[in-house]
């Protein structure tokens, strides 16, 4: 670019004087300005279209659904027979400029491990089993089945076993369903680190 | 036929165009100019027609056509339509309800998207059977291609648009899909979604795409095709192979035939989800629910032309999933791509009509097998009726003006939708409400505690104060009160009343569930009731207390420390059932004689709010209420 314009600047002068220097140089200002512009704008633009990519959380926004545990129910609302339950995840969260207050984030399905054995140790984070209630083939939600005692996606029928595992024959998921952290605090409150994952992987990635 | 009609419009429109490179040629067309009104559209449709008269240009007419259509009931939309969260469903719900003709320009607008694609699918299949797909070096046949993406990608972006249970549920599905894909698809799904979890910049996002950045990449696609088409004529005309000209009768015809087909398909699609989809009006599909990420919809289908993929993720199981997402899709784009390519030789413009129609027929019976299998699937249809209703639920509450928190919010706050959820989840693993739990279904575990169906009205104490009902299992057959001193009342002290006495529980009855203050009992209203039901009211009142000894058990009016029963003043009321869900062994209720149902507050199994929410339901009391339908129940007066 530069050194066209030097040329160019070099043949103007030889051919027409200040007269058609002023007009190249009104020219190539109007051009860069226009130019420039455009650039600015178009830049804008992008930069808008790619915003998501860095968008960084807003400040105390982190109960959102990554990191922070949350309380969910208490332990003797999981039914003793080992049936899974399906429970909302509720926070504040945050989308854009409005903060909802106790809204749902998400699902997560409880179930009690060991069921039926005595005694019951509602302090014992084992007890607990949870998972994201989101099927890790395609992100639908999947049902617990009380008669067949597993986990089924009406998506693409998706199956899990009662413990959240691949069944033995084939399965649609990629993956077991999406276990999460379970914490016991106070007389038995079930708080869970509530997590959304990768789906359609076959390894669990944490979505951040 | 259609010979015999071309022939009568070329006799209307006087002499045919004649030959020669467009605008060119003066002296013959000049001299048509004057005879003939039509000449000047004819002089300028001349620069346009292909080399002859074809089925695609009339096809490219109605792609204009159909494109001039979405752009003006686009526009007509836009002036309504507000991208947020609170405000997107709302205002959709506003355009169908409360703008002048909304409803049918939203189904134009739909439908017509949905023809469109169509119609560019038909348009580029003929051009592969025509073989006219390696014209301009397959550039036209490209342009064809991209302006298929971009319509599709349009009609994708604008289903979130209305923000509705399924637009949310299709979008948030397709954009989980790719973000699996390997290399670019995590960042391309953060590109399209705008936030995670989608949200208002999903919404701000999609309106530009939809409205701002696809209508001009069209109408750019569109000039370029129209600037080869010139470029493409002139080169021929230079080389001397003069193109022969379509009769203008021809081109209106085909033209106009290809369009009064468009508009056919429209209306019919229209049809189609009535037929199909079991819609109502004519339009676009009625709105779902509004969007609500923390809910479970299993009905979440991708759209029609989306459903073979569907289908085939079926197929691919575990790891192999990527084979569905990726690797068909990318192969089947590439095949496209190489079409005009190998279409240059003989052999293999075949194999690309062979291979093309295989994979037409795969695409094809893949689709269908999807529809059939929720066609036929029972769950899928009381899911899908659930869903609708749930729709159809929130546009009802609407007319009535959405609360400033929005339509989720006004919808989780109805009872006639939240009562079902609530009772299935929490109640009807002993309760029943009219022999179902709520939403339908029979639970699997066996009835154990009363029928609340129309709780507290006359009918349910008729039944309640009879020997045979007290004890079956639709009343209390199932609980430890059965062989209890209610039980032993009913036998010994109501049975075989003699007529005055029967009309003295009738009017105790009636007196009881005048406690309740039922919205559907309105007659027993202290309000509304006529003289004389007050009278049986008050006289029903005096038989509760003296006649039948109820205060002997039960607390009523005047406060009594050592009732043993449940509370009778207010019976049935909100307070009470509040009160009674809040913790039944209350003494106030059946104190230490509780048989196994939970304090669903003291115990914190639900909140306040649910048990309002719950007890309201029950109640029926809720906005634009139907009578219960007592006749259909068990508990009509010969029921059981």
């Amino acid at each position: 670019m530069e050194s066209r314009e030097k040329t160019d600047i070099g043949k103007s002068n030889g051919a027409g004087g200040p007269a058609t220097r002023r007009k190249f140089f009104g020219a190539t200002l109007l051009g860069t300005g226009v130019l420039g512009a455009a650039a600015a704008a178009f830049g804008g633009l992008i930069t808008g279209l790619l915003q998501p990519l860095h968008r960084r959380q807003p400040a105390g926004a982190d109960d959102t659904g990554t990191g922070a545990f949350l309380f969910v129910t208490r332990f003797e609302n999981l039914p003793e027979d080992g049936t899974a339950m399906r429970f909302p995840v509720i926070t504040d969260p945050v989308d854009a400029w409005t903060r909802y207050q106790s809204r749902s984030i998400g699902n997560v399905f409880l179930r009690r491990v060991k069921a039926g054995t005595e005694p019951v140790d509602r302090m014992d984070p084992s007890m607990v089993a949870a998972w994201n209630a989101r099927c890790p083939h395609a992100g639908c939600t999947v049902n617990f089945r009380r008669q067949e005692m597993d986990f089924f996606c009406h998506c693409h029928e998706s199956r899990f076993l009662a413990d959240g595992s691949l069944p033995g024959e084939r399965s649609h998921s990629p993956r077991p369903l999406d276990s999460l952290e379970v914490q016991i605090r106070g007389d038995g409150e079930i708080w869970i680190r509530f997590q959304q994952f990768q789906v359609g992987t076959p390894e669990k990635k944490p979505l951040t | 036929m259609i010979r015999l009609l071309i022939n009568l419009v070329r006799e209307w429109t006087g002499p045919a165009e004649s030959h020669g490179s467009a605008g060119t040629d003066g002296g013959p067309t000049q001299a048509a100019a004057e005879r003939n009104l039509l000449s000047i559209p004819a002089r300028v449709l001349h620069f346009w027609v292909p080399d002859r008269g074809s089925w695609g240009f009339a096809m490219v007419v109605s792609i204009l056509g159909c494109f001039g259509l979405l752009t003006v009931s686009g526009f007509a939309l836009w002036l309504f339509y507000s991208p947020s969260v609170n405000s997107a469903w709302e205002s959709v719900f506003f355009i169908e309800n409360r703008v002048a003709f909304g409803h049918w320009i939203r189904g134009i607008h739909y439908l017509t998207s949905d023809v469109l694609i169509v119609l560019v699918i038909i348009y580029l299949i003929y051009q592969v059977l025509s073989h006219s797909y390696t014209r301009v070096g397959g550039l036209w046949f490209y342009l064809t291609l991209g302006l298929f993406g971009l319509i599709l990608f349009s009609s994708l972006v604008g289903l979130l648009l209305p923000w509705d249970q399924q637009g949310y549920w299709s979008t948030r599905i397709r954009l989980d899909i790719t973000s699996s894909l390997p290399v670019a698809g995590p960042v391309m799904a953060k590109i399209l979604s705008g936030s995670e979890p989608l949200g208002h910049l999903s919404l701000t996002r999609s309106t530009v795409f939809h409205m701002g950045l696809v209508p001009p990449a069209i109408i750019f696609i569109l000039l370029a095709m129209a600037g080869i088409h010139a470029l493409d004529r002139k080169n021929r005309a230079d080389a001397g192979r003069q193109p022969s000209s379509a009769a203008l009768a021809d081109i209106l015809l085909r033209s106009g035939v290809v369009w009064m087909v468009t508009l056919l398909a429209i209306f019919l699609s229209g049809g189609l989800h009535m037929v199909l989809g079991g819609e109502e009006n004519w339009g676009a599909p009625h709105l779902k629910g509004p969007a609500d990420p923390a809910s479970n919809y299993p009905i979440a289908r991708p759209e029609w032309y989306f459903l073979w993929l569907f289908q085939s993720l079926k197929y691919f199981p575990g790891e192999m999933m990527i084979i569905g997402t990726a690797v068909i899709p990318g192969m089947l784009t590439l095949f496209i791509l190489a079409m005009p390519i190998a279409g240059r030789h003989r052999w293999g413009h075949r194999a690309n009509c062979t291979i093309g129609l295989f994979v037409l027929c795969v695409i094809a019976g893949l689709s269908l097998k999807a529809f059939l299998t929720d066609y036929w699937d029972e769950d899928y249809n009381i899911q899908r009726e659930t869903a609708m209703m749930e729709g159809r639920r929130a546009v009802q509450l609407a007319t009535d003006g959405i609360p400033p928190q929005g339509a989720l919010a006004m919808l989780k706050q109805d009872p006639m939708t939240r009562g079902p959820e609530l009772f299935a989840a929490h109640c009807a693993s002993c309760h029943r409400y009219n022999g179902h739990d709520g939403q339908g279904l029979i639970p699997e575990d066996p009835q154990s505690a009363p029928d609340l169906f129309a709780f507290a009205s006359v009918p349910w104490i008729e039944k309640l104060l009879q020997q045979s009902h007290f004890q079956s299992g639709r009343m209390f057959g199932g609980t430890e009160f059965r062989e209890g001193e209610m039980a032993e009342f009913i036998e010994e002290d109501l049975s075989g009343l003699d007529d005055e006495d029967t009309t003295a529980l009738t009017e105790v009855i009636t007196a009881l569930s005048a406690q309740a203050g039922l919205p559907y009992q309105t007659e027993l209203d202290a309000e509304s009731a006529t003289e004389q039901m007050l009278a049986t009211i008050a006289s029903g009142r005096e038989h509760l207390v003296y006649t039948f000894g109820c205060v002997d058990c039960h607390e009523f009016e005047l406060p009594d420390e050592d009732a043993t029963a449940p509370l009778l003043t207010g019976y049935g009321s909100k307070d009470w059932l509040t009160g009674f869900i809040a913790n039944p062994a209350h003494p106030k209720f059946y104190g230490d004689s509780n048989d196994r149902m939970p304090a669903f507050l003291d115990e914190s199994i639900l909140t306040e709010e649910q048990i309002g929410l719950l007890a309201d339901w029950i109640r029926q009391d809720w906005k634009f209420a139907p009578a219960p339908d007592i006749a259909g129940s068990w508990l009509k007066p010969d029921g059981n």
